[in-house]
C-alpha cells in the first residue's frame, strides 16, 4: 500500500516535471515581459503615413504572420506611451512594411538582454528594436535591408552659421563623455571639445549659448529637439560616422526576411517612409554625407582573407580579386568544395535543405535517389556538355569494413572498390578477376628537427641524421603497397616536386663519424635526445607506434639514445608549431590542394610557424619569389632550387608518401585511382548499365562547400563541377565550366571565361551570376544564403584565410 | 495488470535515468575532440569556438547535462554533430532496419533453436544429440564478426555463380527500386506521420507486403539471410540448449509419464504436455537474447554494410558524435526495458500461478 502510494506520488512528480519542462521549452532566456501589444495605433497626426494594423484587411488564406520582438524601452523607436501601448517609428514603419510586403505583423515587447538569442530560438521571427546591424549579430541572425541610418549628427540654435561640419573648427562643440560623439569630435575636428555627463544638460548649454553645437547620436538629439521645442534648436540634415539598424530575422525564416525586405522597399519608394521619420524625428531623412575623414575608404581586405571581390565581368566572364597574389589559385578553385550551383537553386533551397540532399549540378551524372543508409544512385545526364558517360547508372554503396568490401568486389556485386586493406593487395594482385591500382600519397611523412635546440643548430649535424635513418626499411615494413619513399618534401604526384632529386644515401658509419666530429657525443659516447610523436593513424603515418620504435632503433645503431615522448594529438601540434619540441619529432602532411605552396611555404615559407627554428632565408626568398609567378613552367625551376636547399638544410628527414589504392574488376575500361580520391565515375565501364561503386561510408551532404570529407566530395564530383578540374587519375588543372583563365601581371586577379551553353540538371543555363552567387555564398558570412549542412565551409575558410563578415575573436 | 505495468514503467525512469546520466559521461570520457572529428584537424580555434558554441560544448559539463536532460524530455535527443540532422529522425530513419534483422535473427534463433532442442531431447544421448549439442556449443562460442565474415566468404564467393549464391552485404541489391511512403502519401518533413511513413518505407519486408512487391521482398529476403544467421546463432544455441535441458526436465516428471501411461501418442506428450510446461525458461532466454541482439546488432550491422542502430552507434563512437551516442543508447536502453516487461508479462499467461502483481 505504502510502496503503491510512493508509486503515485512518483508519476505525479514526473508528470509535473515533464508539464514545466515542455512549457518551459526554449524560453528560458528571454520570456515576454508583457502580453502581446496591439499593431501601430492609427496615426493621429495628419502629416503621417497611412499605417493600419494590417490585420484589419481580409487576411488571404496563406498570409504569412510573423511575430516581432522588440524592446519598448527606447523612444522614439519603441516606447510604451500614456495609454500602455507599444508605439514608436520601428512600430508604424513595420506596420507600413506589412501592409506593403502582404503580411501580418505583431509586436512582442520584451527584455533587450537575451532578445536575439530568443529570436534564434524561434519564440519569434523578427527583432525590430532599433537595432545597430553587426558582424557579430549576423553570426546568429539574419538582418534585413537597413531601414534607419544612425550616426553622429550635429545640432545648432536655430539661425546658427553653423551648416556642417566643416564649419565647426575653432568653435566649442559639447558632448556626452565617452561617447561616439566625444570621440569622433576630438579626432576628427578642430573644435574645441565641451564634455557633459548627460546629452540634456549640452542641450541646454547650446540652448544658453554655452557652447555653439552638440554632436550626439542623431535620433537621440533629434528626439530630444521634437520634445523640447522650447530650447530653440535644430539638426543640421547630415550623419557623420554612420550605424545601420535592420530588422533581425532568425535564420531558417528566409520568407519573413524576403517578404520584409520587399515591404521595406516598397515602403521607401512610395514616400511612406519620409511621412514616418517625420511624424517621430520632426525633419526628413538625413542625407548621407560623405564618409568620415578618420574612416575613409573601408579596406575589403581587412577580414583577413585573399579574396578582395568577385565580379560578374559579363555573361561569361568572372574576375576574382585577391588580396594577396595567389599562384594556387586554379589549383584551388578545381576544387570540388567550390563547384557552382544554379543561383535560382541557391536562392530556392535557402543554401541548404534540398541543396544538401538533391544537389542540381551540371556534372555527367544526375542525382536519382538517394537512400539514405543504403545506396545513392545517380543517372547519366543526357545533356551533359563533355563527353557522355560510359555507364548510364552509377550507385554509390559503402562499408566500413575492408574485408566486407573485397569480398563484395570477388562477388562480383560491385564493380569498383575503395581502400582494398593493405593484407588484400596481393590478392587482389593474384586474382585473374580482379585489377588493382595504386594511388599515389599525396602527402609527405616527415622526421622533423627544430634548429633552435643544439646540437640541431648544426647543418652537418642534420646532415648526418639524415644519413642515419634507413627509409627504405621504414617503408617496405610499416606501409601499405602503393606507398613510396621519399626523396624530397614534395611528393612526385603534385606540383612542384623535382624529378631526379634523391636524398642523402643510408650511411650510419658516415653519419656516426659526422657527428663524432662535430662533438656531438658525450664522453661516453652517447647523445641523449628524444623523438615526439602523437599516436594518430594517417594516411602518410598508417603505424606511428611501430615506426617511432624502429626510428629509436635506428638511431640506436650510432649511438643516439632517443627517448620517446608520446604526446596528445593537439598539444602535439600545437608544441610544433610553437617550436617547443626538442629532439626529432614524427609528422606529415596530407595536401589541401595540388600546389607546391600547399607544402612548401606552408612549412618553409616566410610565415611558416616555428616548427623547424628559425627559418632559412634562401629558401624563403626562392619561396617568395615562385609564389608570385603564374606560368608553371617558369615556377619549376625555382621549385627545384628549393627542394635542393631543403635537402641541404635539412631542417626534416623525408620519410615516405603513403599511398592507398582502389581495386575494380578486371572487366572495367577507363578504371583509375586518383591522387586526390576524386575517381571520376563517367570514365568507366565494366559492360553492364550499372556500375556499382563501393566507399568507406555514405556520404554525409551533397553540398560539398560544406563537407570535408573524401566520401562527400567524391559523390559530389560526378554531379557537379567547379570552374576548373584536375585531369582524370592525376593533379593537373584542366578545364572545366571554364574555358580559359588568365591572372593579371602581379597574380591578384584571376579571370574565368566560361564555357558557353552548359546547362544545370534542372534545365538552367550556367552564367556568370552562378559563379558569382556560388562563391559569394561561402566566402561572405553574413550572406543569407551562407547555411550549408553545417555553416562551417571549413575549406574555404582554409584554402582562403577566412570568411567576409565574419565575427572576428 | 495495468497497475502492474504502470508500476514496472515507473521503475524504469531511474534506470533510464541512470543510462541517461552514463551514457552522458561517457560520450565525454571518450577521447578525441568532436570538433577535430567532425571538421578535420585543420580546423582552427575560430572554427572550433563557433562550433562548440552551436552544439551547447562551450557550456560548462553540469549545464550541458542539465539542458540535455530537459531537451530529452521534452523528447528532443539533440543533433548529431556529424550529419547535422535532429537525433530522432536519424533513430526512425535506422530503427526500422535493426527491428528488421533482429526479428529475422529471432526467427532464426527460435525455430532452428527450438527444433534442434527438442529433437535432442527426443533422442536423448544418442549421436543426434551429441552432434546437436556440440554444434550448440559451438555457435555459442563463435563470435559474430567471425561468423559474419565467413558465412559471407563461402556464400558469396566459394558459391558465387550457384543457386545458393548470397549478397555479402547490404539490403538490397544495387538501383533496386523501393516505394517511399512519403512520396506515396505525399507527406512532408514536419508532418506528424512523416516519420512513421519513413519508418515503414524501411521496413523492407512489411513495405513489399503492402504494396504487393515480390522482387523487393525477394531481393531484401536474400540480404536478410547471412545478417539474420550470423546475428542469430549464439541464441540459436543458446535456446537450443536450454529448451532439451528444460523438456528433458519436464519429460522426467510425473505427469508426463501419467500422459503415456494414458495412451497418448509420443508426439501429443511431447508437444502439447511436456513443451508447453518447459516453454518457461525459455522464454526467458528468448527475452535475454532480444537484448543480447541489439547489441549484437552493432557488429552484425557494421560488418554486412546495414545502417541500423547498431552501425549508427558505432559511428557515433567513433566520431565523438556525443548527440548520437547518448541518443541512441537511450532508446535502445528503452527498447531493452519494453522487452524485459513483455517477457515477464509473457509469464503470466504462459503460467497462470504466476501473479504479476
Amino acid at each position: 500500500m505504502r510502496q503503491a502510494k510512493l508509486m503515485t506520488l512518483l508519476a505525479i512528480l514526473v508528470i509535473a516535471a515533464l508539464v514545466v519542462t515542455a512549457c518551459g521549452g526554449a524560453g528560458t532566456s528571454a520570456q515576454p515581459t508583457t502580453a502581446p501589444v496591439q499593431e501601430p495605433a492609427p496615426a493621429e497626426e495628419p502629416a503621417a503615413a497611412p499605417t493600419e494594423a494590417p490585420a484589419a484587411e481580409p487576411a488571404p488564406a496563406e498570409m504569412l504572420s510573423i511575430k516581432v520582438g522588440t524592446n519598448a524601452e527606447y523612444r522614439p523607436f519603441e516606447f510604451v506611451d500614456e495609454n500602455g501601448q507599444v508605439v514608436g517609428f520601428d512600430i508604424d514603419l513595420m506596420g507600413a512594411i506589412a501592409k506593403a510586403g502582404g503580411f501580418e505583423a505583431e509586436f512582442v515587447n520584451t527584455r533587450w538582454d537575451g532578445i536575439f538569442v530568443a529570436l534564434a530560438q524561434g519564440e519569434f521571427e523578427a527583432v525590430m528594436s532599433a537595432a545597430t546591424i553587426t558582424d557579430e549579430r549576423k553570426q546568429t541572425v539574419d538582418f534585413s535591408d537597413p531601414y534607419f541610418l544612425s550616426g553622429q549628427g550635429l545640432s545648432v540654435k536655430e539661425g546658427s552659421d553653423i551648416a556642417g561640419i566643416a564649419d565647426v573648427d575653432g568653435k566649442r562643440v559639447g558632448v556626452q563623455l565617452g561617447t561616439t560623439g566625444d570621440i569622433w569630435a576630438s579626432e576628427n575636428t578642430g573644435a574645441e571639445v565641451v564634455r557633459y555627463d548627460e546629452i540634456t544638460l549640452a542641450m541646454q548649454a547650446l540652448s544658453n549659448g554655452d557652447i555653439d553645437a552638440v554632436l550626439n547620436d542623431a535620433p537621440v538629439s533629434a528626439d530630444i529637439i521634437l520634445a523640447n521645442p522650447e530650447l530653440g534648436l535644430v539638426m543640421l540634415p547630415e550623419i557623420y560616422t554612420s550605424e545601420e539598424y535592420g530588422v533581425a530575422i532568425n535564420k531558417a525564416k528566409h520568407e519573413v526576411l524576403a517578404a520584409i525586405n520587399a515591404g521595406l522597399a516598397a515602403v521607401k519608394a512610395s514616400g511612406e517612409y519620409d511621412a514616418i521619420y517625420e511624424k517621430w524625428f520632426g525633419m526628413a531623412p538625413p542625407a548621407v554625407v560623405a564618409e568620415a575623414p578618420a574612416e575613409g575608404e573601408e579596406d575589403p581586405c581587412a577580414y583577413g582573407g585573399i579574396i578582395k571581390d568577385i565580379v560578374a565581368v559579363d555573361d561569361l566572364t568572372v574576375r576574382f580579386d585577391l588580396c594577396v597574389p595567389d599562384p594556387a589559385f586554379p589549383a584551388k578553385a578545381a576544387f570540388s568544395a567550390f563547384q557552382i550551383q544554379s543561383a535560382e537553386y541557391l536562392e530556392a533551397t535557402g543554401g541548404g535543405g534540398d541543396l544538401i540532399e538533391k544537389p542540381v549540378g551540371t556534372g555527367p551524372y544526375m542525382m536519382k535517389e538517394w537512400r539514405r543508409g543504403d545506396q545513392l544512385i545517380l543517372e547519366a545526364n543526357p545533356n551533359y556538355w563533355g563527353e557522355a558517360a560510359k555507364t548510364p547508372t552509377v550507385v554509390f554503396r559503402w562499408s566500413s569494413e575492408a574485408a566486407q568490401r573485397l569480398l563484395e568486389l570477388q562477388a562480383g556485386n560491385v564493380s569498383g572498390i575503395d581502400n582494398p586493406g593493405p593484407d588484400d593487395f596481393d590478392v587482389i594482385e593474384a586474382d585473374a578477376n580482379l585489377t588493382l591500382y595504386p594511388r599515389p600519397g599525396t602527402n609527405v611523412f616527415y622526421l622533423g628537427m627544430n634548429n633552435a635546440f643544439a646540437p640541431f643548430d648544426n647543418e652537418k649535424v642534420r646532415q648526418a641524421f639524415a644519413m642515419a635513418i634507413d627509409r627504405n626499411r621504414i617503408v617496405d615494413n610499416f606501409y601499405p603497397a602503393g606507398s613510396i619513399v621519399a626523396t624530397q618534401f614534395m611528393p612526385p604526384v603534385i606540383f612542384g616536386y623535382t624529378e631526379g632529386l634523391d636524398w642523402y644515401e643510408y650511411n650510419p658509419e658516415m653519419a656516426q663519424q659526422i657527428l663524432t666530429e662535430e662533438g656531438v657525443y658525450d664522453e661516453n659516447g652517447v647523445f641523449k635526445t628524444q623523438i615526439s610523436y602523437r599516436d594518430v593513424v594517417r594516411g602518410y603515418l598508417p603505424e606511428p607506434g611501430v615506426v617511432a620504435q624502429d626510428i629509436q632503433a635506428q638511431l640506436a645503431e650510432i649511438g643516439v639514445e632517443a627517448e620517446i615522448v608520446v604526446m596528445e594529438s593537439g598539444t602535439f601540434l600545437d608544441a610544433a608549431d610553437d617550436g617547443a619540441l626538442e629532439g626529432f619529432h614524427l609528422l606529415g602532411w596530407g595536401a589541401d590542394y595540388p600546389d607546391a605552396t600547399n607544402f612548401l611555404d606552408y612549412h618553409f615559407g616566410a610565415s611558416a610557424s616555428q616548427q623547424f627554428g628559425s627559418k632559412f632565408d634562401d629558401l624563403t626568398a626562392i619561396l617568395q619569389q615562385a609564389a608570385a609567378l603564374a606560368d608553371p613552367a617558369v615556377r619549376q625551376p625555382l621549385y627545384d632550387q628549393a627542394n635542393e636547399l631543403i635537402k641541404q638544410h635539412v631542417p626534416m628527414i623525408p620519410v615516405a608518401h603513403g599511398g592507398s589504392a582502389t581495386a575494380f574488376l578486371a572487366a572495367c575500361e577507363g578504371a583509375h585511382a586518383s591522387p586526390l580520391g576524386n575517381e571520376a565515375m563517367s570514365v568507366i565501364g565494366c559492360g553492364g548499365d550499372t556500375l556499382v561503386w563501393m566507399q568507406n561510408a555514405e556520404p554525409i551532404g551533397l553540398y560539398c562547400a560544406d563537407e570535408t570529407d573524401g566520401e562527400s566530395l567524391r559523390a559530389c564530383e560526378q554531379v557537379g563541377e567547379a570552374l576548373l578540374a584536375f585531369e582524370v587519375g592525376g593533379t593537373d588543372v584542366i578545364p572545366s565550366l571554364a574555358e580559359t583563365w588568365e591572372a593579371n601581371e602581379d597574380l591578384t586577379e584571376w579571370t574565368f571565361n566560361l564555357r558557353p551553353g552548359v546547362t544545370f540538371h534542372d534545365g538552367s543555363t550556367l552564367d556568370a551570376n552562378d559563379v558569382v552567387l556560388s562563391w559569394t555564398v561561402q566566402w561572405d558570412a553574413s550572406h543569407p544564403l551562407h547555411v550549408g549542412r553545417s555553416g562551417d565551409f571549413t575549406y574555404f575558410s582554409a584554402l582562403f584565410g577566412g570568411f567576409k563578415n565574419a565575427h572576428t575573436e | 495488470m495495468t497497475k502492474y505495468i504502470i508500476q514496472r514503467l515507473l521503475a524504469a525512469l531511474p534506470v533510464l535515468f541512470g543510462i541517461l546520466f552514463v551514457t552522458f559521461a561517457l560520450a565525454r570520457l571518450l577521447p578525441g575532440d568532436p570538433c577535430v572529428a567532425m571538421l578535420g584537424e585543420k580546423a582552427n580555434e575560430v572554427t572550433c569556438a563557433a562550433f562548440n558554441a552551436r552544439y551547447g560544448l562551450d557550456e560548462p559539463i553540469v549545464n550541458q547535462f542539465v539542458i540535455y536532460m530537459g531537451d530529452v524530455l521534452t523528447g528532443d535527443l539533440g543533433t548529431s554533430f556529424r550529419y547535422g540532422q535532429p537525433v530522432t529522425r536519424m533513430v526512425s530513419e535506422r530503427l526500422a532496419v535493426t527491428i528488421e534483422l533482429a526479428f529475422s535473427a529471432m526467427i532464426f534463433a527460435v525455430s532452428v533453436g527450438m527444433t534442434l532442442g527438442i529433437i535432442s531431447a527426443r533422442r536423448h544421448n544418442s549421436a543426434t544429440d551429441v552432434f546437436t549439442m556440440i554444434g550448440a556449443n559451438f555457435g555459442v562460442s563463435i563470435p559474430v564478426f567471425v561468423l559474419g565474415l565467413f558465412l559471407a566468404y563461402v556464400f558469396a564467393i566459394l558459391l558465387k555463380d550457384t543457386p545458393f549464391a548470397l549478397p555479402p552485404s547490404g539490403r538490397l541489391s544495387a538501383g533496386m527500386a523501393v516505394t517511399s511512403f512519403t512520396d506515396k502519401f505525399n507527406l512532408t518533413e514536419g508532418d506528424p506521420l512523416y516519420r512513421v511513413a519513413q519508418f515503414f518505407t524501411n521496413l523492407y519486408f512489411v513495405n513489399a507486403i503492402i504494396n504487393l512487391d515480390g522482387e523487393l521482398f525477394v531481393d531484401s529476403a536474400k540480404h536478410m539471410i547471412l545478417p539474420a544467421i550470423a546475428l542469430g546463432t549464439i541464441p540459436m544455441a543458446i535456446i537450443a540448449r536450454m529448451t532439451r535441458s528444460s523438456l528433458l526436465e519436464v519429460l522426467g516428471q510425473d505427469y508426463t509419464r501419467t500422459a503415456r501411461a494414458k495412451g497418448l501418442g509420443e508426439r501429443t506428450v511431447l508437444l502439447r504436455h511436456a513443451l508447453r510446461n518447459a516453454m518457461l525458461p525459455v522464454i526467458t532466454i528468448i527475452g535475454l537474447s532480444l537484448g543480447f541482439l541489439l547489441s549484437g546488432a552493432v557488429l552484425t550491422e557494421t560488418i554486412f554494410g546495414f545502417s541500423g542502430m547498431g552501425r549508427a552507434l558505432y559511428d557515433g563512437i567513433t566520431s565523438s558524435d556525443y548527440a548520437v551516442i547518448q541518443g541512441f543508447t537511450l532508446v535502445v536502453a528503452g527498447i531493452f526495458l519494453l522487452i524485459n516487461l513483455v517477457v515477464d508479462i509473457l509469464y503470466g499467461f504462459l503460467d497462470p500461478r504466476i501473479r504479476l502483481s
